[in-house]
């Protein structure tokens, strides 16, 4: 599978769908870390997509009388 | 007597016998921070009147026979995110100069209960996101060993505070490695909890599913007294565990035969500097010499790990700062800033995969503790790096991103919520420390600290002091 390049673009559409106000000078700045993390994040989003985990629940703070 | 050089577990017992006197340990650590602060930047508050006041009445109810209990008279400080009534509490930030909380953190309640004085509230990096103490407002917290070295962080202020005499013990906090990555940087101890061990009441967030509280210290054996103080259930922390608390001393003095030490094989000893190869490789045969047993124990899922330590620990920031970050960007330091505008363009579905994740790494390490009794790495793979960097360079000349890297093993009892214990188990060619980090059982801390109290035992990296 190809991976995916964030863009400016991206980021510019990202932050619209948040609401946060980002000048060019800020979507530059942000534009390397997403570019690193996004791909890794996707990495683990396939890997957490697999038959195997299928039933793992995600992990909560939830502490009901907690023994543990 | 040398009242920088005592131990806290020392100073403490030096006070209960009267053979010193808070008012001597108070100013010990004021004459030692205004000889060090101006070139470290460790100390955002100093509350040099007040600290003395209180070690004079301090003073008076030993000698009138009210002994408070086991840290009375003796110098503390707390990083600077940890509520303390009325004096200001600043997280590092610019966005809360002005905050002066209207009453103690559960931490502070309880340490103060105990007959602790607090010296100074610590510098760190900007609400505790990031691992430098590079701060923008309060100054670049600088590493004792070496002033153009880096402390780590975010709890930078606390490690340097401690490993520079300038008190006997401190609070860190810790998300994503933020006690134990200034604790092996700076050359001292200092301990994870398990996650809601230890109250996060009064204590500003950083990312809410892994946020702990913890000592630094000189010794095992003063982080162990220190956390026999804090550790327990707080009714006002809703994550708190209802779990008893033991005696976190008692097996300082048990020696480790037989005991199961842990080592995650193709992860724990890769992508490594030399220098902390050797020292935890060698740490490791000591403990066999002291009778413990190293067994490899795969981890099938620890791949990834830091990519889910990224993605929660900036979304739910993003979170928290949400309001602040659309009404004050321009008061956020730059790197701080970056991060929090990320972790809002993060997807849900990143989100819910990296908790998944977590759960996911926790089973395969719940399993493995039917093997072992603990699992030892090094707390990061490289040394300190100079002040500001931003990258960091661990093999083959290659530059990395020092957040990343740094999480490279702090990352694992975060995402799991398992207690680790940062213990100094060497240093580089240039004279900076390398830690390793213990970790346990869920509410097993009393191995770790017996584990590191042992191997401190049979070693002397711990007698060092920086030069500053």
């Amino acid at each position: 599978m190809s991976e995916l390049i964030v863009t400016k673009d991206d980021v510019d559409a990202l932050a619209r769908y948040a609401g946060l106000p980002l000048s060019d000078e800020r979507k530059q700045a942000i534009l390397p870390i997403l570019q690193s993390w996004v791909p890794a994040a996707n990495e683990l989003n396939r890997r957490m997509a697999q038959d195997e985990v299928r039933e793992q629940l995600p992990c909560t703070i939830f502490a009901f009388g907690n023994r543990g | 007597m040398d009242l920088q050089e005592l131990t806290l577990a020392q100073a403490a017992a030096a006070v209960k016998k009267k053979e010193v006197s808070p008012v001597e340990l108070v100013e010990a650590c004021l004459d030692r921070i205004e000889a060090v602060n101006g070139k470290t930047s460790a100390y955002i508050s100093v509350f040099a009147d007040q600290a003395v006041q209180v070690a004079r009445a301090s003073e008076a109810m030993m000698m009138a026979g009210h002994d408070l209990g086991a840290l009375h008279g003796v110098p503390l400080s707390l990083k600077d995110n940890v509520s303390l009534k009325g004096q200001r509490t600043t997280a590092g930030s610019k966005v809360l100069a002005d905050w002066h909380p209207d009453e103690d953190a559960t931490v502070a309640r309880r340490l103060r209960s105990a007959g602790a004085v607090f010296v100074g509230k610590c510098n760190m990096h900007e609400f505790a996101w990031g691992g430098t103490s590079d701060n923008p407002h309060y100054g670049a917290v600088r590493n004792p060993w070496n002033t153009d070295k880096f402390p780590a962080g975010s709890s930078g202020g606390s490690g340097v505070a401690v490993a520079a005499r300038s008190c006997y013990g401190s609070i860190g906090t810790d998300t994503g490695g933020s006690i134990r990555l200034p604790s092996a940087v700076n050359g001292i101890v200092g301990i994870r909890p398990t996650y809601g061990r230890v109250s996060n009441h009064g204590i500003i967030p950083l990312a809410w599913s892994m946020d702990t509280a913890g000592p630094m210290t000189r010794t095992v054996e003063d982080c162990a007294i220190m956390f026999n103080v804090i550790a327990g259930h707080d009714h006002r922390d809703p994550v708190s565990s209802q779990q008893p608390v033991e005696d976190y001393t008692r097996d300082l003095r048990l020696d480790l035969k037989g005991l199961r030490v842990g080592v995650v094989p193709g992860y724990f000893f890769s992508h490594l500097q030399p220098a902390v190869h050797d020292a935890v490789r060698g740490a490791l045969k000591k403990l066999e010499e002291l009778g413990a047993v190293v067994i490899d124990v795969p981890i099938a899922n620890i791949e990834g790990n830091i990519s889910a330590q990224l993605t929660v620990e900036s979304v739910e920031p993003s979170a928290y700062h949400q309001k602040w970050l659309r009404e004050r960007p321009g008061d956020y330091g730059e790197d701080v800033r970056a991060l929090l505008e990320t972790g809002e363009l993060l997807l849900a579905t990143h989100y819910v995969q990296a908790q998944r994740y977590r759960a996911l790494l926790r089973q395969e390490f719940l399993e493995a503790f039917k093997r072992v009794d603990v699992f030892i790495c090094p707390t990061l793979p490289f040394t300190a790096t100079d002040v500001g960097a931003m990258k960091v360079v661990i093999e083959n000349g290659q530059e990395e991103d020092m957040l990343s890297a740094i999480m490279q093993f702090t990352g694992v009892p975060s995402l799991t919520g398992l207690p680790s214990l940062n213990v100094p188990c060497g240093f580089d060619q240039q004279g900076l420390p390398v830690g390793m980090q213990i970790i346990g059982k869920p509410f097993d801390e009393r191995t770790l600290f017996r584990v590191g109290a042992q191997f401190e035992g049979a070693t002397e990296f711990h007698k060092r002091a920086p030069g500053i």
